[in-house]
């Protein structure tokens, strides 16, 4: 990590295949905080929603986000192919 | 991968192979370095033509290789859409074998020309794995292009001529299980002495309808078992391997027992154990063109995260992701009849994300599963059905 969040770079190449790509958020506990699990593909929400219930069985809460509509600001140290 | 002809050979075999060390975690990536494709296959998802949106760029890929290798990924399996589309291609195989990973690409075979044949050999890639599907009207009508064997042959002549090792991948399908011998005959009089069967994997019901059924799917790993067994007696001694399927693991065992007696099947469990069964999210994971990790080659539907946004290694290293854990730690998950099943330990329940796309349910039997309950060992048996 660089020391400076400033540095940090957004990362706007694409995510997902031939449908759209869903962030997906859980918690699996009251007492633990929410974590992204990774993402699904799938054309609209229910079906994100879907898939993501049948991954993730017994969270507390689950959140979606279309991946596009999630800003991601990187330090470059961690992108491959960059240099701290 | 099970590797047959190393299993049922004798130890003075040529044939026989190093036993795959797929135990240790992250051993073999595959990753999808091009989204585009030339041919459109049956039993793939549709890519499209040309280059894809996304793909990791030259620097990209290599920061990522550079990351591969210092997790100590042993092996690079490097498959697309059609890899042969990335111009840069030499240039990355080159790169990894430089950092001591092996490489090997899975190719549909027909941009193999005699100079990419060379530049990939100078680029120490282990071999290439040519899908061969069928005979020649079944292999055409499977990638969707009259004349796509004739063109599949033509690269494995310019690959062979470029001392470039070659390796037929067959995938079995209903519309092509019959055609399984004559296309191992056709092509070991070629001089290909490597041959991988592949079950069929699946994300949706238009492919997965293209699965044969288990008495078929039985008479094929038979027929491979017997193959190269014929093979290695008239002196051919090729080499066979199957994957996707663990099912096979108890099989090949059983078919040892049967034809090769208890102390050489013993030596035969002994591996198979030593291998340890499907390795999703373990030893085996996937990455796509657009950096997306994920569990297994074919599970394309969900990503564990992406490596434009932290490296592979702590994706793969990252046990807070609950579908990595219990994929670590299945035995308490897997389904009915997989704790108590003799082959367990050879098979770890199949593969869970066949399962998912059968059933919609992770932890179900793994469709492919066609031993009975009487041939796994349990003590009430009813029917695999």
């Amino acid at each position: 990590m660089t020391d400076d969040a400033n540095t940090f770079e957004k990362v706007e190449r694409p995510r997902g295949r031939q449908s759209r790509e869903w962030e997906v958020f859980a918690r699996e506990s009251a007492a633990e905080p929410l974590r992204h699990v990774g993402s699904v593909t799938a054309d609209d929400r229910e079906t994100a929603h879907e898939q993501a219930t049948t991954l993730f069985e017994d969270p507390v809460a689950l959140w979606l986000t279309p991946a596009e509509a999630v800003a991601r600001y990187t330090d470059p140290a961690l992108r491959p192919g960059e240099t701290a | 991968m099970i590797p047959v002809s190393t299993l049922l050979g004798t130890e003075n075999d040529e044939a026989t192979t190093a036993i795959p060390q797929e135990s240790t975690r992250g051993a073999t990536v595959v990753w999808h370095v091009t989204g585009g494709d030339n041919l459109e296959c049956a039993y793939r998802d549709a890519a499209g033509p040309g280059r894809a949106e996304g793909e990791l760029t030259t620097a990209e890929a290599k920061g990522f290789i550079d990351d591969l290798a210092d997790y100590g990924v042993e092996v690079l399996r490097v498959a697309g859409g059609e890899p042969l589309l990335r111009e840069d291609l030499s240039e990355l195989i080159a790169y990894a074998t430089d950092l001591g990973l092996e490489a090997v690409i899975e190719t549909n075979g027909t941009l193999l020309t005699a100079e990419k044949s060379e530049a990939l050999a100078d680029a120490g890639l282990s071999y290439a794995a040519v899908a061969v599907d069928g005979l020649p009207d079944r292999h055409d009508e499977i990638w969707g292009r009259e004349g796509a064997f004739d063109d599949a042959l033509a690269g494995i002549e310019a690959a062979q001529a470029a001392d470039l090792p070659v390796a037929v991948r067959f995938t079995i399908t209903d519309a092509n299980a019959a055609d399984m011998e004559e296309v191992l005959d056709m092509l070991a009089l070629e001089g290909i002495e490597r041959f991988e069967f592949a079950h069929l994997e699946y994300d949706d019901n238009d492919v997965m309808d293209l699965d044969v059924d288990h008495d078929a799917r039985r008479r094929a790993v038979r027929r491979v078992c017997e193959l190269t067994l014929d093979a290695h007696e008239r002196g051919h001694e090729i080499e066979t391997v199957l994957s996707g399927n663990y099912a096979d693991a108890g099989y090949v065992y059983q078919y040892a027992l049967d034809e090769l007696g208890e102390e050489r099947a013993a030596s035969v469990r002994e591996t198979l154990e030593d291998i340890g069964g499907d390795q999703a999210g373990d030893a085996i994971a996937d990455v796509d063109y657009q950096g997306n990790v994920h569990l297994t080659p074919h599970w394309q539907r969900y990503a564990l995260g992406n490596v434009r946004d932290r490296p592979f290694s702590a994706i793969w290293e990252d046990e807070s992701n609950p579908i990595l854990r219990k994929l670590r730690d299945r035995e308490d998950h897997v389904p009915d009849r997989c704790p108590d099943c003799d082959y367990y330990a050879m098979c770890r329940g199949g593969s869970r994300h066949r399962a998912l796309a059968a059933t919609g349910d992770l932890w179900a039997r793994d469709p492919q599963c066609y031993l009975t309950d009487e041939e796994i060992g349990l003590e009430d048996p009813a029917s695999a059905d």
